[in-house]
């Protein structure tokens, strides 16, 4: 079953176009990479999808329903690239606002909450405010927030920017317990190292155009290169921005 | 050159200025100013006799305006300028000659409304010439204070605890000179000295991450006193933790634990851990309740009550636009519409305490008309809702 779709979205801020014809599906038991350069269109493809923007034409269905219809929302959560917390609220208040938002009780919440705590090293932290903490373990809290929720689709800009290499490890075993847990990941990234070695699919974007989307062997057969995702990815945009 | 610079950036500051003034002075605010002057100096009027030879009198005119002097200091330089001014800083006295001169302007402000309100007082103990004279010292002191405190940004000493001495340092000078009018002339004298001291105590040709932090300061003094009436676009809302309010926090009701009630949860840490809002509120309850006990008159707790609750009223809508425009309400599976019902909620709780507290004082004060007291509740649960409204429409209209 498709958990995601986008069908022909054509869409951006205001009335100019930034993505043009953007189509792609994720299924179930999925993490796929959403990979462009700066300025390419990822960004505003996700902002699409939250419902952040309308589409100026096209669908965007979650479990085959329309996201702008609000119940849609709880079967998503989004790590934005750069944290962005309450102020006023401590660690364990973020928590309690995410259950309260997605149905969840108190115990229910912070029992999920304790194995990503521990994971991140926040256990002690409960209490403070995550604004006063490091831009890592900002995004941790994002991390724990997110992943309280255990939705079915899991939207993520960005995932390791700022993280350490232990919060980057914590962060893909996550990903890879909720994929074996039949859900789905859509995580934009710079990072294509780390993408080609835990995403299942690729989508490319380029120019707000979708210029490939595959397996890292579909795209190598797709494009003839027998090489690594950089390879891949640097034959796909580089041979377009010289045309 | 770099005084056309500073003229671009005073242009747009005094322009951001005029622009607040236009909603602090609306037609509600100068009826309210215009009747609460003409009771206050009508009430002046009627204690003249009474006060005549009351040393408090002076004492407190001097303490009053000493309070008045916080000289501001708006260089208006911004973060950029330590990289793009730093390396042309020897050809800036232009600019900051024009700083000063735009910043005393400035300065003059609130000590200038403060000799007005308090001229009658002074006028009970003292002639007309030694009230001129006395006033005359006061306009020295403001200048001689600005010019300390713009030297101390040069040094290593704490601007702010200078100025918080300089507080009690003029109103002893002042209440001197109004014993003695001959005393006037220390005024001068000791700032001179201060600011002799200062001066050699200078560290810095130029201060840019002082004057840089202390405009970013300066800039978020005045947002936060403009938004005690209106919103201010790009006001940076700030919070701190009060650890002895989080017994208030600590528990939120089980059957409360839900996306119904969760804005309310919000809500409530949002006043109570506010950098300003509570102290502000504290501090209005407490200037006008001294205010109002000093007056004892019906009209002037009635008025002044309703003012102090307007204004608590307007800040309060801070909370709720602080809110709304964040991402989380956008991407949450939650109604939009349950920010509004919950703010509606909690705010008007808030009211209802805070318009009690004005009504045990009127019954307190007025015992005779104890009923008229239900003013208060009422006016507050009105006020709040129209004002709610109207913040839910700007919302609307904003909203993509």
């Amino acid at each position: 079953m498709n958990i995601l779709e986008l069908e022909h979205v054509t869409g951006g801020y205001g009335k100019t176009p930034i993505i043009h014809d953007v189509s792609f599906s994720l299924q179930s038991n999925e993490i796929v990479g959403l990979i462009g350069l700066n300025g390419a269109g990822k960004s505003t493809t996700i902002k699409h999808i939250l419902g952040l923007l309308s589409p100026h034409s096209g669908d965007i269905k979650v479990l085959g329903k329309n996201i702008q219809d609000e119940n849609m929302r709880n079967h998503l959560t989004y790590i934005p690239e750069t944290p962005i917390l309450y102020e006023e609220l401590t660690l364990r208040e973020h928590i309690h606002m995410t259950a309260m938002a997605y149905s969840l009780t108190e115990d229910e919440a912070m029992t999920r909450a304790e194995p990503l705590l521990k994971l991140f090293r926040l256990e002690t932290e409960l209490d403070k405010f995550p604004t006063h903490f490091s831009k890592g373990m900002k995004q941790k809290v994002m991390l724990i927030c997110a992943f309280v929720v255990e939705p079915e689709l899991f939207i993520i800009d960005e995932p390791f920017l700022g993280l350490d290499p232990l919060g980057i490890e914590g962060l893909i075993d996550l990903m890879v317990s909720m994929r074996d847990k039949g859900k789905s990941i859509l995580m934009s990234t710079h990072i294509l190292s780390t993408a080609e070695r835990y995403c299942d699919r690729y989508i490319i974007i380029h120019h707000g155009e979708k210029i490939a989307d595959g397996t890292i062997e579909e795209l190598r057969e797709q494009t003839g290169i027998d090489g690594t995702l950089d390879d891949i990815y640097l034959h796909l945009t580089g041979d377009r921005d010289v045309d | 050159m770099w005084t056309d610079l500073f003229k671009t950036r005073m242009d747009k500051d005094i322009s951001k200025r005029a622009y607040y003034m236009k909603f602090i002075f609306n037609s509600h605010f100068l009826i309210f100013l215009t009747i609460a002057l003409g009771a206050f100096f009508y009430s002046l009027f009627g204690l003249r006799e009474t006060l005549v030879g009351n040393i408090y009198v002076d004492m407190l005119v001097a303490v009053l305006i000493a309070f008045s002097i916080t000289p501001t200091y708006r260089s208006l330089l911004k973060e950029a300028d330590s990289i793009f001014l730093t390396p042309v800083e020897e050809e800036l006295s232009g600019y900051f000659k024009q700083a000063e001169r735009y910043s005393l302007i400035l300065s003059y402000t609130f000590p200038v409304v403060m000799m007005f309100l308090t001229f009658m007082l002074v006028l009970i103990n003292h002639s007309p010439e030694e009230m001129a004279v006395f006033f005359i010292g006061v306009l020295v002191a403001v200048y001689m204070t600005f010019k300390i405190k713009v030297a101390s940004i040069h040094t290593l000493v704490n601007t702010q605890l200078l100025m918080y001495c300089l507080v009690v340092l003029n109103a002893v000078l002042f209440f001197l000179s109004l014993i003695k009018i001959y005393f006037v002339i220390l005024i001068p004298v000791v700032l001179f000295i201060i600011l002799l001291i200062l001066n050699k105590k200078r560290v810095l040709r130029v201060n840019w991450t002082g004057l840089i932090e202390y405009e970013a300061h300066e800039i978020n003094r005045f947002n936060t006193i403009i938004s005690m009436f209106t919103n201010v676009k790009s006001s940076e809302k700030k919070f701190k933790r009060r650890q002895y309010l989080d017994f208030l926090m600590k528990k939120h009701n089980v059957k409360h634990f839900n996306e119904k009630y969760m804005y309310d949860y919000m809500f409530h840490r949002s006043f109570l851990r506010d950098h300003d809002l509570p102290m502000i509120i504290l501090r209005l309850i407490l200037l006008f309740g001294i205010f109002i006990i000093w007056m004892s008159n019906i009209y002037v707790t009635i008025i002044f009550s309703l003012f102090v609750l307007y204004i608590i009223i307007l800040q309060l809508t801070q909370i709720y636009s602080a809110q709304a425009y964040l991402l989380w309400p956008k991407i949450w599976p939650v109604s939009r519409k349950n920010i509004q019902v919950s703010y509606i909620r909690y705010s008007h709780k808030l009211v209802f305490i805070l318009s009690l507290i004005f009504a045990l004082l009127f019954i307190a004060l007025h015992t005779e008309v104890f009923y008229a007291s239900i003013i208060f509740p009422i006016f507050g649960y009105v006020l709040n809702t129209v004002f709610s409204k109207n913040v839910y429409k700007k919302e609307n209209a904003l909203s993509d």
